[in-house]
């Protein structure tokens, strides 16, 4: 429904689409990873009774908000809608601090943890600066519309 | 298309187990470097031991940046036969390295590794880079 002489400009961000895509691989494997770190961690270290089951939830509740995260974020990139990148971009806050979390106030912190919470932040912060680049330029060219 | 889309993610999380194996090394050098000293070694030999082992891994930390570049850039990615050879070498990197921990191997093994687990790949993804950047072949 183009309309003559106008010309249609791909807005999205293919970095941005790259980083979403691997992160959902990576994040599977953080998952398993960290899902297999809590059975070591609760036959081999002497827990406090609360503590395991709460951060075993928190694993949960971290799989669920970051797939809902990348699932706004990577449509809301390719249909160029601002609404799906703000709910992605806003979904970032606890997405980090559960990170956080699991970097350095959790029970017990092992090698392994630090590294993995660590590629993970990095790509949180890479997909964080581009989706805000890539929602300006989403909403400049909608004022001219 | 298929075949490609599988040894993207492969090849990517190879990678990241190798470089997440390397920093673990950082902390779990110093049995690996016991091991390959005599029963009774002195402060010189154990440092001499560990300078050379340093050097190995942030080489190979700088490596593994390389070819990530390579990777998220795109010139590499969806080469198969790059994206081959390098998931099987990173691998078993990531496989031969996590022996190297658990089993604390000698250090001087580690330079086997070093040469067909990550040299061999970044030569791979450089000769690729030069390819496509250097000769615009696709």
């Amino acid at each position: 429904m183009a309309a003559r002489g106008r010309q249609t400009v791909i807005l999205s961000s293919l970095p941005l689409q790259v980083l979403y895509y691997l992160n959902g691989w990576y994040f599977s494997f953080f998952w398993i990873a960290e899902a297999l770190i809590f059975v070591y961690k609760g036959e081999v270290l002497p827990f406090p009774s609360t503590n395991l089951a709460s951060e075993i939830v928190l694993l949960f509740l971290l799989g669920i908000i970051e797939v809902i995260r990348l699932f706004f974020g990577s449509k809301g990139n390719l249909t160029e809608r601002i609404i799906s990148m703000v709910v992605s971009i806003l979904l970032c806050l606890p997405v980090l601090f559960t990170v956080l979390f699991f970097l350095l106030w959790q029970t017990y912190v092992l090698r392994a943890e630090v590294i993995l919470c660590a590629i993970l932040l990095v790509f949180l912060g890479l997909e964080l600066i581009l989706g805000v680049a890539a929602m300006v330029s989403f909403a400049r060219a909608e004022t001219f519309r | 298309m298929a075949t490609v889309n599988g040894i993207v993610p492969a090849r990517f999380l190879t990678l990241i187990a190798h470089l997440i194996i390397t920093i673990n090394l950082y902390w779990t050098r110093r049995d690996n470097i016991e091991a390959c000293l005599p029963e009774t070694y002195t402060q010189d030999q154990y440092n001499q031991k560990d300078t050379e082992l340093l050097v190995g891994l942030s080489l190979m930390l700088a490596f593994a940046a390389v070819e990530l570049t390579g990777f998220f850039t795109g010139i590499s990615m969806f080469l198969p036969t790059v994206g081959m050879l390098s998931t099987a070498a990173h691998a078993s990197a990531a496989v031969s390295l996590s022996y190297f921990v658990f089993e604390q191997w000698e250090c001087d093994l580690y330079w086997w590794v070093f040469g067909f687990c990550s040299a061999f790949p970044l030569v791979v993804e450089i000769g690729a880079m030069i390819a496509i950047l250097g000769f615009k072949k696709t």
